[in-house]
């Protein structure tokens, strides 16, 4: 017999090289055509601590880090003690440990198989720092994926550190691939898919696709500041911006990075920063100041845990509301929130755009656990969503330039420093139309008027082209609503509560400011309640939704967690389970 | 060079009166800047001034260009943001001492080490004018402000040091009385391929009874004519001098890479060891 869908976790002290372990399980995977999700949880400490990634591979699409995991490979006490316990696992799982380093504790009620990792290692190789290559061969052998394609990029892993050291390496895999025959792991073997080769491919995380998605979106200034979970965001830029034409600069902090994103911006070039809570806490002033002076601009916000440094390695969506109100005075400004890997490509895109055509700041948001986990995507498609360029003001309207022209849709033209006669002053200070500083109260009205006239000029787009899911289902009378990366939980959820013939409706908008009201309006309108998963304490967008929404006699039903990790499909299914 | 001027110093004003009480320190500096602007013929659409908050943060509204009047103390890394997107502009930083030395004082030591190519001037008062008087970084000891009302204890920062030390490529020091002075300064600045800050001495006649144009004249004097100004140790011993306020350039370094020169560096290495298109780097990631 064999599965279509596993979930293997490898837990260590950090340093043994368990990521190592998990990444070439999950290139192994995904070079055998299957599907991929993975998770990482970082211990707290640089080294040393607990560290753990889990790796799902399934013979058809998925969208979440799966249930508990059916394999657990713990290289030490504290990976059965912290990530194997019992109701973390599958009913049927498969704990694997190394005798030498942890005990199984009393009545424990998984299955548990010994894999001597540390003696084989010694056996084999002589040294010990090779355990993690054993345990590798073991999973691979577990799950029954080709040993050559795990082997292949073993090789290429280590080749640059010598032949001497590939030897070595390919025979504590040989040792390892021989110390399983257990039949508990029968159940474990994955259904091979027809096509064992990744095809159109590739294994990003979140914060890789965001990346890409920018560089898409012709991104050619970055500047920002190193933060978790938001760093590698800067690194992808520092490495591969420069080379296709665009310039970064690594800031001493973050109001110097989005200071810097703001110059680059006026000079004309497509800005981004990247950062989480607490730089977007330091930014806020100069968020104001770009929907002021009406500034183009990109800040992406990879939550984490917060408030105060909070717990920086761990994920959450508590930046809701400062994203969408934090500043002096009342800052219009854009928030966009991908769904998936896949949509942190096309939503950076997406924001990008919505920055140029209305002129001011537009806020991502991502968060931790999208970041950090990877996953098979299909190559980008890099011609999906065609870049938008500011309106720039024709020579008929250089003839008498006004910068802050008060128009139909809030737009005004914007002119790039350099053209003729289109010189203006871009001020944080309340101006007329040309952009004069003025203080009295019927143009201090107008333009306030003007400026967030941009988000009415928008709400109407998304009313008639919807941004985001609104999926009504005939018949259902409970609605399922998220946003951003709950998304595949979600949907994973209900698809295994609909299987057991419950109907739920399921919103997730990716634009939350502004809001399609007619859009949520018209789908709260058949339900009698909705459940809002949020993984935050407050339940920050079931606040946004009473806000803004007539809500009518739709009841709603927080379902709030802030524990640092993300949901799951299964407290999503034991949720809905309540509602049926 | 200016009798073939087709632009003065007038065809650099905006239009905007400036709002600094009479007599201001700003007025000079106004005045050596659009003068410096006269004799380099620059453009002014070409010319991009950034600048921060206080009484001189509203020097970009009053010169014909393009001008961006930012945040508090923000105008460093606006400047440096805007110069690197748009490297055809002459791009100027301006801001007083309590925008450049207080709030945004932690900006300038990064921006030493960039070395971008633009020009900044702090028109220091020794004073916060715009909020009606109180004590700045570069106020000297004992004066009474409306923060200080018993006199500063806490003794005033020399930026020109601060700046020799930053290793800042260009650092000279104007006085606003001397229009002709600074607008030779301003002149220097901005040729010099590098980042270069002045810090222009603009006393404030309505808040400042310490610091007064007759003080600074009694006590400023021009660099000696045999001062070495690549002679970093030279330059220290002249900002060390206790008896005298020099004006001149104290040190340039003209031989220091820019940022533009070390971001195309940059280019040359990743273009040698990274894909140059999207498509391209999709390729890495592959399993």
């Amino acid at each position: 017999m064999a599965c279509k869908d596993v979930v293997v976790r490898v837990a260590g002290e950090g340093g043994e090289g368990v990521i190592s372990v998990a990444d070439i399980l999950t290139r192994t995977a995904v070079n055998s055509g299957f599907d991929v999700f993975t998770f990482r949880s970082y211990p707290a400490e640089i080294r040393g601590g607990l560290a753990m990634m889990q790796v799902r591979i399934s013979t058809s699409q998925i969208h979440s880090i799966g249930r508990g995991a059916d394999i657990l490979m713990a290289f030490n006490q504290e990976a059965i003690d912290g990530w194997g316990k019992p109701d973390d696992l599958t009913r049927d799982a498969v704990v694997l440990y190394d005798p030498r380093h942890a005990t199984i504790p009393d009545n424990y009620p998984r299955r548990t198989v010994e894999v001597a990792l540390h003696d084989t290692a010694m056996s084999a190789t002589g040294a010990r720092i090779n355990k993690n290559i054993v345990a590798l061969a073991a999973l691979v052998k577990a799950v029954d994926l080709p040993a050559k394609a795990a082997k292949d990029l073993v090789i290429k892993k280590f080749t640059r550190k010598g032949q001497e050291v590939v030897d070595k390496t390919l025979a504590a895999f040989e040792a390892g691939s021989s110390l399983l025959a257990d039949p508990a792991l029968e159940p474990m073997r994955l259904e091979h898919a027809a096509v064992e080769s990744a095809g159109n491919r590739i294994v990003i995380s979140g914060n890789q696709a965001l990346s890409m998605g920018a560089l898409t979106a012709g991104v050619r200034f970055v500047a920002g500041y190193p933060i978790t979970p938001a760093t590698q965001v800067l690194e992808f830029m520092m490495r591969f911006l420069p080379g296709l034409g665009g310039k970064v600069v690594q800031a001493e902090d973050e109001i110097s990075a989005i200071a810097h994103c703001l110059g680059a911006s006026f000079g004309g070039a497509r800005a981004m920063t990247a950062t989480s809570g607490p730089g977007l806490c330091l930014m806020s002033e100069l968020i104001g100041m770009a929907s002021m002076s009406e500034l183009p601009v990109v800040l992406c916000d990879v939550m984490r845990s917060g408030p105060g440094t909070g717990m920086p390695t761990k994920t959450e969506q508590g930046d809701l509301m400062y994203a969408m109100h934090g500043s002096a005075g009342e800052a219009p400004r854009i928030v966009i929130a991908p769904t998936s890997i896949e949509d942190c490509f096309y939503a950076t895109i997406e924001a990008f755009n919505y920055a140029e055509r209305f002129q001011m700041p537009v806020i991502l948001l991502s968060d931790q656990s999208m970041a950090y986990r990877t996953k098979t995507v299909d190559i980008p498609d890099v011609q999906r969503i065609p870049p938008a360029t500011r309106d720039t003001p024709t020579g008929e309207e250089l003839a008498d330039y006004h910068r802050y022209r008060d128009t139909e849709s809030g737009v005004s033209p914007m002119s790039v420093p350099g053209t003729d006669n289109g010189m203006y002053v871009m001020s944080g200070l309340e101006h007329d139309e040309r952009g004069k500083a003025n203080y009295t109260p019927a143009i201090r009205a107008q333009m306030m008027a003007k400026r967030y006239r941009k988000l009415d000029t928008l709400a109407a787009e998304l009313e008639a082209n919807g941004n985001g899911c609104y999926e009504a289902v005939d018949g259902a009378r409970v609605g399922v609503v998220g946003w951003g990366s709950t998304d595949g939980p979600i949907r994973e959820g209900v698809a295994r509560a609909s299987a057991d013939g419950a109907m739920f409706a399921h919103m997730h908008p990716r634009v939350l400011m502004p809001l399609a009201t007619e859009k949520v309006e018209r789908f709260l309108k058949p339900l009698d309640r909705i459940i809002v998963f949020e993984e935050n304490f407050t339940g920050q967008f079931a606040q946004h939704l009473r806000a803004n929404v007539n809500m009518g006699n739709t009841e709603v039903i927080e379902v709030n967690q802030c524990s640092g990790l993300p949901f799951t499909s299964d407290d999503v299914f034991a949720e809905l389970g309540k509602y049926v | 060079m200016t009798d073939i001027a087709t632009r003065k110093a007038k065809d650099y004003k905006s239009g905007i009166d400036p709002i600094w009480c009479p007599g201001c320190g700003d007025f000079g500096d106004l005045a050596g800047f659009t003068r410096a602007l006269a004799a380099m013929q620059l453009e002014p659409k070409d010319i991009a001034i950034v600048s921060g908050i206080g009484c001189s943060g509203r020097f970009s509204h009053f010169v014909k260009s393009y001008a961006y009047h930012t945040a508090h103390g923000r105008s460093l890394p606006s400047a440096v943001g805007l110069k690197v997107a748009n490297p055809d502009l002459t791009v100027f930083c301006v801001g007083g001492d309590g925008d450049g030395m207080s709030i945004g004082g932690g900006h300038i030591p990064h921006a030493a080490r960039r070395n971008p190519d633009i020009t900044y001037m702090i028109l220091d008062n020794a004073i916060y004018g715009l909020t009606k008087g109180q004590g700045s970084p570069t106020s000297p000891l004992g004066m009474v402000t409306g923060t200080t009302p018993f006199g500063v204890e806490d003794p005033p920062l020399d930026p020109i040091r601060m700046f020799l030390a930053y290793g800042i490529s260009f650092v000279a020091r104007g006085f606003s009385s001397d229009v002709k002075g600074s607008a030779a300064l301003i002149q220097q600045a901005v040729e010099h391929k590098g980042f270069s800050i002045l810090q222009l001495i603009s006393p404030c006649p309505t808040f400042n009874k310490v610091v007064t144009f007759d003080f600074m004249k009694a006590n400023v004097a021009p660099v000696p004519a045999d001062h070495d100004p690549t002679d970093i140790n030279a330059a220290f011993s002249l900002a060390l001098d206790k008896e005298k306020v020099y004006t001149g350039v104290f040190y340039r370094n003209d031989s220091l890479a820019t940022l533009q020169q070390k971001m195309e560096h940059q280019r040359k290495l990743t273009m040698d060891r990274e894909p140059r298109t999207v498509e391209g780097i999709f390729e890495k990631f592959r399993g």
